[in-house]
């Protein structure tokens, strides 16, 4: 399977994953199609960023953590040995729950996996900085500033620096835990635009506590409980007829 | 008055307590605050009555090249009392020390925080620890016995100069420049990290282009703290540098620094004389750098801030 025009750009079967002795994941079979949104949602501790990590293998920084099952992201097989993580976390973007630019300035922020990946023609990184800040719907805001430092911005500015670093990178896959959940409602909303602008572009999947917002801008939604994937579908049936019971009682607001 | 009103009028025992420790913590403070501006003071007047009573140059004293303060120079009828010698002493070793400590300490360090975390903190941690407390005195004898002898024998000479006191400094503010800056990478968010391998840095770049460059100034702060302790460090230089108090111009000659000359020849003096004066004005000197050093720490620890 070595077909980038494959129908899904990844496809997990039976995740499994310990921290420890403790599994956390207990066979999870998720696919992602190549453009879109997929949301993921369910209760505090039911795996979900467990499983957004171990897809650009970010618990690789840690020790004592097992992941087993088969990852194949475009044909690449995710825990080949032969897979070089620097490479794959090159073409998966990911953005965290807290804004995190580097304390540098904006310009610098947007351009650093562009330097890293050895780009250094000025024309070229202005053009990308201009274009990832406009992506990231924050061009307008700075481009008078881009030279001041990445941390006097406003909270859901720093999150779209954030976004735009990794968009700058033209990843193929864009991973989101809770990029939201750390900002204001306005914020939020912006971020929101964002990522409905782009999701005719890129396959992204974001984590997010927040029904609503998983109704307002995903077009497939998985349900976690515990380690398990209880239920993938449109967001439209997760929210108003679900199949299972558990997924029910979750969006209706009666756990978790 | 009903005795519950009468006790909620009164008050309660732990305001008490609270104005007592307000009232100690406030006498503490005054205390200190008193002592600092004494010593200030004192040092002060001391050290400005070599130029307003015993009516020296501050240019002859600052740039002077020859330090005698008891033979009387006879063309111009004044003691010998060029401090030039001791303050170059004190900046060369100081600088020396710090240039050659300074790679090594962030060597040590990134290897303690980012290499071998395991290894860094159940070893090294306790053994820098332990460096950083050891009495001057002993880094004062084992290069007397061990460093001057090494270098005697190499550049031939005495040994005792200015590199057998960089050579000291050095293994002496090593520890103090080490731990700080481990702390420093150690305070360095954990999301700068992971952001920086998640976009596809490898080890090496998320540690030098992102981790090493946040933890600038807290570097810079370590760096200036040794610095600081190097140039104030009397005994253990004392016994390595040589103590003649003569223009440098290499590093394995005997040298001096302000601060072995002030110790030196304190004991020997007379208070109020000239020759004691001018040794309140080195003490002076070292006074006022180590507010140098301070106001520098502030300033980088408020550039750190406003990033
Ligand atoms: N580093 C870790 N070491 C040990 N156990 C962990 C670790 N991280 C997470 N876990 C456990 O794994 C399970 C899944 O956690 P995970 O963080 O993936 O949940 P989540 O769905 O993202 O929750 P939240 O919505 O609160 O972010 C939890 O039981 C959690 O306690
Ligand atoms: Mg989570």
């Amino acid at each position: 399977m070595t077909d980038s025009k494959q129908k899904n750009i990844l496809e997990t079967r039976d995740v499994k994953l310990w921290y420890g002795q403790k599994e956390a994941l207990h066979g999870i079979n998720l696919n992602f199609p190549q453009k879109g949104i997929t949301a993921l949602i369910g209760p505090s501790g039911s795996g979900k960023s467990t499983y957004l990590r171990a897809i650009n293998r970010m618990h690789d920084l840690e020790e004592n953590i097992t992941v087993t099952g088969s990852f194949n992201f475009n044909g690449t097989d995710i825990y080949a040995p032969t897979t070089d993580t620097v490479d794959l976390r090159k073409r998966i973007g990911m953005v965290f729950q807290q804004p995190n630019p580097f304390p540098f300035s904006i310009y610098e922020n947007v351009i650093f996996g562009l330097k890293l990946a050895g780009i250094k023609d000025k024309s070229a990184l202005d053009e990308a900085v201009e274009k990832s800040l406009k992506q990231a719907s924050l061009w307008d805001e700075v481009k008078d500033d881009l030279h001041k430092s990445a941390l006097g911005l406003s909270g859901g500015q720093q999150q779209r620096v954030s976004l735009a670093r990794v968009l700058a990178t033209s990843p193929e896959l864009l991973l989101l835990d809770e990029p939201t959940s750390a900002l204001d409602p306005v914020s939020s909303h912006n971020i929101e635009e964002t990522l409905l602008n782009l999701r005719n572009d890129y396959a992204m999947i974001i984590v997010t506590h927040s029904m609503s917002q998983a109704s307002r801008i995903s077009d497939r939604t998985a349900f976690f409980l515990s380690g398990n994937l209880i239920e993938l579908d449109d967001t439209k049936h997760i929210f108003l007829n679900p199949q299972k019971q558990e997924t029910q009682d979750y969006v209706s607001g009666r756990f978790g | 008055m009903d005795k519950i009103t009468q006790k909620l009028m009164q008050k309660s025992e732990s305001t008490k307590k609270d104005s007592l420790g307000r009232a100690i913590s406030l006498a503490a403070l005054s205390l200190i605050v008193i002592v600092v501006i004494s010593i200030f003071t004192f040092v002060m007047s001391r050290g400005l009555s070599t130029f307003f009573h015993d009516g020296v140059h501050v240019k002859d004293f600052l740039l002077g090249s020859t330090w005698n303060p008891s033979v009387i120079n006879p063309q111009t009828k004044q003691p010998y009392i060029g401090a030039l010698p001791m303050i170059l002493g004190s900046f060369i070793v100081t600088f020396l020390a710090a240039i050659v400590a300074t790679p090594f300490a962030i060597g040590t360090s990134l290897f303690m925080t980012e290499i071998a975390q395991k290894r860094g903190a159940k070893i090294m941690q306790p053994i820098i620890e332990l460096l950083v407390g050891i009495p001057s005195v002993v880094y004062g004898v084992i290069g007397l016995t061990v460093i001057v002898p090494f270098i005697r024998q190499i550049f031939g000479g005495s040994g005792f100069g200015i590199l057998s006191g960089t050579i000291v400094l050095f293994v002496m503010i090593l520890p103090t420049i080490t731990s700080m800056t481990v702390d420093t990478l150690k305070s360095v968010p954990r999301h700068y990290r992971e952001s920086a391998l998640a976009i596809g840095a490898t080890r090496w770049q998320m540690i030098y282009k992102v981790v090493l460059r946040a933890a600038t100034p807290g570097i810079l702060t370590a760096i200036v703290f040794g610095m600081a302790r190097a140039f104030g460090e009397a005994l253990a230089v004392q016994m390595v540098i040589g103590n003649a108090a003569l223009m440098p111009h290499d590093l394995t000659s005997p040298a001096s620094t302000l601060t072995s000359v002030l110790t030196m020849g304190i004991g020997n003096t007379v208070m109020g004389s000239l020759q004691n004066d001018v040794l309140w004005t080195l003490a002076m000197i070292l006074l006022l750098m180590s507010l140098v050093f301070n106001l520098v720490v502030r300033a980088i620890g408020r550039k750190g801030e406003l990033k």
